[in-house]
């Protein structure tokens, strides 16, 4: 028998100061415990770079990380390269132009990556990858009347959605759904290092700084490929 | 169904069986791809330089004119079963296994006088197979279980009773075992067989789970691969007729008993479903799948995987008349060890939703990267079709090559599959060109991809590439790397026009 208060209500009735708990015997709790699959928020880690910037250091599984500007590619695929390479399965979901090489030279374990190709019933596609995948990636241009739900699968199933936007879709009026990302990386300024043994030709540079629900926190970081 | 596991075995290898399955003699000049690989060839094809194992694209570069054929799984199951009848006359007790025949050695070396000579009955057999169809090469291997005698008949060898061990043990790990297995036990030292062996089982449980377990049994002659008896068209299936008003859940449930009791059935004889075809018969066509797991399947699995195909088809088919299952290969029953972290269910867990991905959208919308050698970006890292497997297995060495002409230093996050056109002005709004010497004719100022007009700040290059100069496919492009508002963009020219290539985004 579940605990529960009334003051001379009956069981079940609702009112805005007192709740009640429906009388629930252990092993209903214990089967609706096991049917959520709850499971507590991790940290997953991330590159070194981007644990001044992240709250609480690393990406919080169940939470959802936009990253826009110019640059956001190069910076969620830096970002998510120790990830990658402390075990963890991350899905890309109709990134199909991202380059493998890139992938392979940040240091991504590429055994536990996979991409699912762009096409019809993209949100379906998505909502399978993170019941199942630790981080699931994708560009905002997918975002769509089901994004709630999304969101709300993630929390549910404790996986990291992360969101490219490099157009800076998300907050602007072209996205009917209101989207609030719990943390938005953005990449303020993308450019250009000088020539260097390692890479003869230059490598990128970024200026990075982070906002939780839109306010600036961390220090601003300069990451260089 | 009978299901038997023989010890001492005469396996007779049907090398050829692909070909055969897809009706291509060795005069076509034909190869037989799966999973965009060439898998089986004929003698044709091999005369223009063409070697299995080959990715698709290379055997059609190195002969144009090459006939790509899908395997067909299912055919071959039919052929083998038809083979099969014609080592009736030897013994009755001929089974089958993957693309093998299989009798078991006792009773015929009782009934022949000696081993030897029931041999020389199996080859003689084997001689008239590959005279009425030159599509086949047979070759025979004898063991003390199916998977030496397996090995044997790769090898054209026959191993005398008792010296299995030793003869598994000395092969090389890459020889036996598949490329992901013998990659890790390279890394741990690990370069013969031998060496393997020794290991204790938890240890090999404890380093390479229930798949290291598997071959490490197999290894030491504690376990076997499995065979099945009778023909396809006389295995047990489970079959329902649709009724109207049925949907899938209907057809689920009067099929998942059925299905069940048969798993169960081979699950206490010790044996695990590991191949199984899936048919739905509409009014008009039957669509097949062929769903294969190397760790056996559970009816509930199987079930689930109707369930995907069938909404998977919903769109593009006509009405159902009939719902089958039918098992096609069992292998011995392995338990999968499960970790204390939780890390086999969170695999299974991955693997059951790519599979459902690839049934509901598409095998080729499933794609896993790929690292090889070339001198284009996407050529060097590609995304391919997923295999089945999970975790993928380890990368080839390939991209260590040095590829002169290949662009050095770090990759563009974006590298695109289709390459777009753009235009590449100068000041003036003139299209800028590149000499023969590969030298740009003016400037670049402004980069036009689609309606964007970029403007260029700098650029780097141009660099000449000339691939293959000494084929006629050669191919002869330039390369510059060009900084614009909107990042660093990788263009090349070729064919007279400009390229995207990729972009650092």
């Amino acid at each position: 028998m579940g605990p529960h208060c009334g003051c001379g209500r009956g069981i079940g009735e609702k009112s805005e100061q007192m709740y009640y708990y429906v009388p629930m015997s252990q092993s209903s709790v214990s089967s609706l415990l096991h049917a959520t699959q709850y499971q507590p928020s991790t940290v997953l880690p991330v590159k070194d770079e981007f644990v001044g910037l992240m709250p609480k250091g690393g990406l919080v599984t169940g939470t959802v990380v936009a990253v826009s500007g110019l640059g956001s590619y190069t910076a969620a695929i830096e970002m998510l390269s120790t990830t990658s390479q402390a075990g963890f399965t991350v899905a890309l979901a109709a990134l199909c132009d991202l380059g493998v090489m890139a992938l392979a030279q940040t240091g991504w374990d590429l055994s536990r990556v996979v991409m699912v190709d762009d096409g019809p019933e993209m949100a379906q596609v998505i909502a399978l990858l993170i019941a199942a995948f630790d981080v699931v990636v994708f560009e905002a241009r997918l975002i769509d009347r089901h994004w709630h739900r999304l969101v709300a699968r993630t929390r549910e199933r404790k996986s990291a959605l992360v969101v490219v936007d490099q157009d800076r879709r998300i907050g602007g009026h072209r996205q009917r759904p209101q989207v609030t990302p719990d943390v938005t990386l953005i990449v303020e300024e993308f450019g250009w290092a000088e020539p260097s043994r390692l890479s003869p030709f230059g490598a990128p540079t970024l200026h990075l700084l982070t906002q939780e629900h839109g306010l600036v926190i961390g220090a601003p970081t300069v990451l260089t490929r | 169904m009978m299901l038997v596991q023989p010890r001492r075995v005469v396996v007779v290898d049907l090398d050829g069986l692909a070909l055969l399955a897809v009706e291509a003699t060795q005069d076509d000049c034909v190869a037989v791809v799966h999973r965009g690989r060439v898998v089986a060839l004929t003698k044709a094809a091999q005369a223009h330089g063409v070697v299995v194992g080959m990715r698709c694209v290379e055997a059609m570069a190195r002969y144009p004119e090459l006939e790509l054929r899908e395997r067909d799984g299912y055919r071959e199951e039919q052929w083998l079963a038809r083979l099969q009848r014609m080592f009736d006359d030897i013994s009755p007790h001929v089974r089958r296994s993957r693309h093998a025949v299989v009798i078991p050695s006792g009773p015929i070396a009782r009934y022949f006088g000696t081993e030897e000579r029931a041999v020389a009955a199996v080859d003689a057999v084997g001689t008239v197979l590959a005279r009425t169809y030159p599509q086949l090469t047979p070759e025979i291997g004898v063991g003390d279980s199916l998977f030496i005698a397996s090995l044997a008949a790769t090898l054209g060898q026959r191993v005398p009773p008792g010296e299995s061990i030793r003869f598994v043990g000395e092969r090389r790990v890459e020889e036996l075992l598949p490329e992901s297995m013998a990659t890790l036990l390279r890394e741990v030292g690990l370069t013969l067989v031998a060496d393997f062996q020794r290991l204790e089982p938890s240890t090999v449980a404890a380093r390479f789970g229930g798949r290291g377990l598997h071959w490490h049994r197999l290894c030491r002659l504690e376990a076997d691969i499995g065979v099945v008896d009778g023909d396809p068209a006389d295995t047990t299936m489970c079959t329902t007729t649709v009724f109207d008003g049925d949907t899938i859940e209907h057809l689920s449930f009067r099929l998942m008993q059925p299905l069940d009791a048969l798993v169960s059935t081979a699950e206490q004889r010790g044996l695990t479903l590991t191949k199984a075809h899936l048919t739905l018969v509409t009014t008009t066509v039957e669509l097949t799948k062929t769903v294969e797991v190397l760790d056996g399947v559970r009816a509930t699995e199987l079930i689930a995987r109707l369930r995907w195909f069938e909404q998977a088809s919903r769109l593009h088919r006509d009405p159902l008349v009939e719902v089958r299952i039918e098992p096609m290969q069992w292998s011995p029953l392995r338990r999968r060890q499960l970790t204390f972290d939780h890390q086999e269910r969170k695999e299974s867990a991955v693997l059951a939703t790519l599979t459902r991905l690839a049934t509901l959208y598409g095998d080729d919308r499933v794609l896993v990267p790929v690292v090889q050698g070339g001198r284009s970006l996407y050529e060097r890292g590609t995304w391919m079709p997923w295999s089945g497997q999970w975790p993928l297995p380890n990368q080839s060495k390939d991209d260590q090559a040095p590829w002169p002409g290949h662009l050095p230093g770090v990759s563009p996050s974006l590298v695109y599959r289709r390459p777009r056109e753009v235009r590449l002005l100068d000041a003036v709004g003139t299209a800028i060109e590149v000499t023969a010497d590969g030298v740009l004719t003016q400037e670049p100022v402004m980069l036009v991809v689609g309606h964007d007009e970029l403007i260029v700040s700098s650029s780097i290059g141009p660099w000449v590439v000339v691939e293959r100069w000494w084929e006629r496919r050669r191919r002869r492009y330039v390369r510059l790397m060009v900084m614009t508002s909107q990042g660093t963009k990788l263009v090349v020219r070729e064919s007279q026009r400009w390229w995207l290539e990729g972009a650092f985004t």
